[in-house]
């Protein structure tokens, strides 16, 4: 393509790119900004005041009990290990089969996995009501325990997605090195480490391409492990509702269907706030809602497996716990999470006009809804009507309501997680500018004067 | 929840009140049960016997005897000295004690028919106007017609084999006690085992037992074993002990102490731990070579 454009027009095309991506990281963004921190911050004081509680008396401030003993602060970690999947999803599933529409989007998701990883390893340590214990886990950890493999692989996977942000960031942000020569000193001393003294030679090209490509083979497994594990802690265990075979491509085709809400809800913040529109246009949000209504399909397809057949059968045990979700004290919540996190976002998507960023942002956010409800009622329920009830448990055990503290740690860890997007897209331009610019046909001698 | 409480008490009160109803009935005993009587008359020895069965296994619902305390439960187990008790027939008894009803438990797998004869040997005690009823032929089958039988037991370690020499009086002389049934068992923590079926003696009243070779003794190989008569209500309680150095050593295992996934962190299956290791180092191997590349990265021209 780069052989199309005369060296002018390949300067001029590459001068608009540049400055249209890097003009968000350098802007004022005045109050609106200052409003967003603001709110973040106030959530992550509440989070903070809740945490010192839970600190100073032990987790006895939440809602937890001998019964519920995973209760928001598990569901919420699902919830966030699933978000994180999308990385896997849109770097490495549609990156390696060359699917072209994600160059705008791939940062974007890679910065989704990053928060969302990074933070469901930290609220696992949340959920401890000694946090100083987790040391244990390394002195007295057992290989044969799901704990010690869903430590593993979270780990692995948050430095993979690290390096998967990092490595298309290389030739980033050695033009912004370049562009931005006035940036503050720190700033500038981020950009040359992270920069790896990336000058655009072809082997360094080469390199690059190399290690994302190897990357983006190993993070397929590595991601799938993630999730399969974390499923595995429920499904290894001789419960009702957690007793099924299916339980990891289950979670792992749900974690997609939040991962690319998340995506959604990011793509159109940015369109807006950073005026992105050309690069995060309508065409984009189309193959995203298409994205959706596929991941979704298939995860409509797993729900119905993973109800319909124990309904059918309606086993000892299990009869109770799908009852208490289809019409007892559970019902609202799973009909919720079916419907608008599930049924309704397929059935609205599959319209045209409604694959507009408007109409999307709005199904991205009840999708989202609807996923952490849905964690939230496979761990819960389930608890509540153990194999081996406790000899005169008090009849509190047989509820579980989340107290105000635990709720606060909970969205401030989500505050948590949306305030490192904040961070990382301040700092780093959202879209890639060398691959935006090859795209248009910029040759790599313009990107790299 | 609270719904649910009431619900289940209002169940449990019904379904009491019926079995009240049901069970305030008469207990009637089939007249072919009634008929029956102890073969052996009953004396101070099955009534001594009878005494510690009572506060065994009766006790607890019948209170003490005599002292007309029962637990209150409906039916009332009752005092077995008291006139209800009196008024009934040996077979009735000993068909109550046998099959029992609701509350009161069946003693058939837990006291064997000696036993039961003499709870009611003894309850009749209490009972003064209680004529006693015997069978008139109780041992019409060909067996040792004498008594006090004195048993004797000699092993043969070698071959794991056992004999066992009954004597007894007969008419004044101590002779061969013969056709006598002797059961073997070994001793095991909760009770004793059956060593296949029980041997009459022969004419000189010896029994030979031949054991298995492969039974289970303690650490140390170690085996109790028991030879008892099966006709107790009989001949009374005739049993020797003996203990054998040739039972299997014991080695206990503990289930912690294998590879498996119920085991320490000391005890990984080796499958595990290849497979973590395996796939862990795999992965960080590539980690490490892209991290190893990208610190090479400034230097490719």
């Amino acid at each position: 393509m780069s052989g199309m454009l005369n060296k002018e027009e390949s300067k001029s095309r590459f001068d608009k790119i540049a400055d249209d991506l890097i003009r968000p990281m350098t802007k004022n963004d005045g109050l609106s900004l200052q409003i967003w921190i603001f709110l973040l911050v106030t959530v992550l004081s509440l989070f903070g005041y809740a945490y010192f509680l839970q600190l100073r008396d032990g987790l006895g401030v939440t809602g937890l009990h001998d019964y519920a003993s995973w209760g928001m602060y598990i569901s919420n970690f699902v919830f966030f290990v699933a978000s994180s999947l999308v990385g896997m999803l849109i770097t490495a599933v549609l990156g390696l089969i060359g699917i072209k529409w994600i160059t705008p989007i791939a940062r974007i998701a890679e910065i989704v996995a990053v928060a969302f990883a990074m933070m469901a390893g930290l609220v696992i340590v949340f959920d401890m009501g000694r946090p100083d214990r987790l040391l244990n886990v390394f002195i007295y950890g057992r290989l044969q325990s799901p704990i010690v493999w869903d430590l593993t692989v979270v780990t692995s996977y948050t430095i993979i997605s690290l390096l998967l942000l990092i490595l298309p960031l290389i030739p980033d942000l050695a033009i912004i090195k370049r562009r931005l020569p006035n940036a503050p000193k720190w700033q500038l001393l981020l950009w040359n480490i992270l920069s790896f003294g990336f000058v655009g030679t072809p082997a360094q090209y080469k390199s690059i391409h190399k290690m994302v490509r190897v990357l983006s083979i190993l993070i397929v497994p590595v991601a799938l492990a993630i999730h399969t594990v974390t499923s595995w802690l429920f499904a290894s265990t001789l419960r009702h509702g957690w007793d099924s075979t299916i339980f990891g491509p289950y979670f792992v085709s749900g974690a997609f269907v939040a991962g690319v809400a998340w995506v959604i809800l990011a793509m159109y913040f940015f369109r807006h706030q950073y005026n992105l529109k050309a690069y995060l246009h309508d065409e984009v949000f189309d193959k995203v809602g298409k994205l959706l209504v596929l991941v979704s399909l298939v995860y409509l397809y797993f729900n119905i497996n993973e109800f319909l057949v124990p309904a059918y059968k309606m086993k000892a045990g299990d009869d109770h716990h799908i009852l208490t979700l289809f019409t007892g004290s559970w019902a609202g919540l799973f009909w919720f999470s079916q419907i608008f996190g599930n049924i309704l976002p397929i059935i609205l998507l599959l319209f045209k006009r409604m694959r507009k960023p408007g109409y999307m942002f709005t199904i991205a956010l009840l999708v989202i809804m609807g996923a952490w409800i849905k964690r939230y009622i496979i761990v819960v329920p389930t608890q509540l009507h153990p194999h081996l009830p406790i000899q005169n448990v008090p009849e509190a055990f047989h509820v579980y309501t989340p107290t105000g503290p635990e709720i606060a740690i909970t969205l401030g860890t989500i505050g948590m997680a949306i305030l490192i997007m904040t961070i990382l897209a301040k700092i780093f331009p959202v879209i890639s500018i060398w691959e935006t610019a090859e795209e248009a046909g910029v040759d790599h001698e313009t990107i790299n004067q | 929840m609270n719904r649910y409480n009431t619900l289940k008490h209002i169940a449990l009160a019904l379904t009491l009140t019926i079995s009240n109803i049901g069970f305030s009935q008469e207990w009637t005993v089939p007249e072919d049960a009634k008929s029956v009587v102890s073969s052996v008359p009953f004396s101070e020895m099955t009534q001594q016997q009878g005494k510690d069965l009572f506060n065994a296994n009766c006790k607890s619902c019948h209170g003490a005897i005599g002292a007309n305390a029962p637990l209150p439960l409906n039916p009332s187990p009752g005092d077995p000295a008291s006139e209800r008790f009196a008024a009934q027939v040996d077979g009735a008894l000993f068909f109550k004690i046998t099959n029992g009803r609701a509350g009161m438990p069946s003693f058939k797998n837990t006291l064997s028919d000696a036993d039961r004869w003499a709870l009611i040997s003894y309850i009749r005690t209490f009972h003064p106007n209680y004529k006693g009823a015997v069978a008139e032929n109780p041992s019409a089958v060909n067996t040792f017609k004498g008594g006090n039988i004195q048993m004797k037991v000699s092993f043969d370690d070698e071959k794991h084999m056992a004999t066992v020499n009954l004597s007894g009086t007969e008419n004044g002389s101590v002779v061969p006690a013969s056709s006598v049934r002797v059961g073997a068992f070994v001793q095991r923590y909760f009770g004793q085992m059956k060593l296949g079926e029980p041997i009459k003696t022969n004419a000189s009243g010896v029994a030979t037992f031949e054991f298995p070779t492969d039974l289970q003794g303690d650490s140390i190989g170690q085996l109790k074993i028991i030879f008892k008569l099966i006709d107790e209500d009989k001949y009374g309680l005739v049993v020797a002990e003996q203990t054998v150095n040739w039972g299997e050593k014991f080695v206990y295992q503990n289930p912690l102490d294998q590879n498996a996934l119920w085991g320490d962190r000391t005890a990984v299956p080796t499958w595990l731990l290849l497979s973590y290791f395996g796939v862990v180092l795999s992965v960080f191997a590539v980690i490490g070579w892209v991290v190893l590349q990208l610190l090479k990265l400034k230097n490719l021209k």
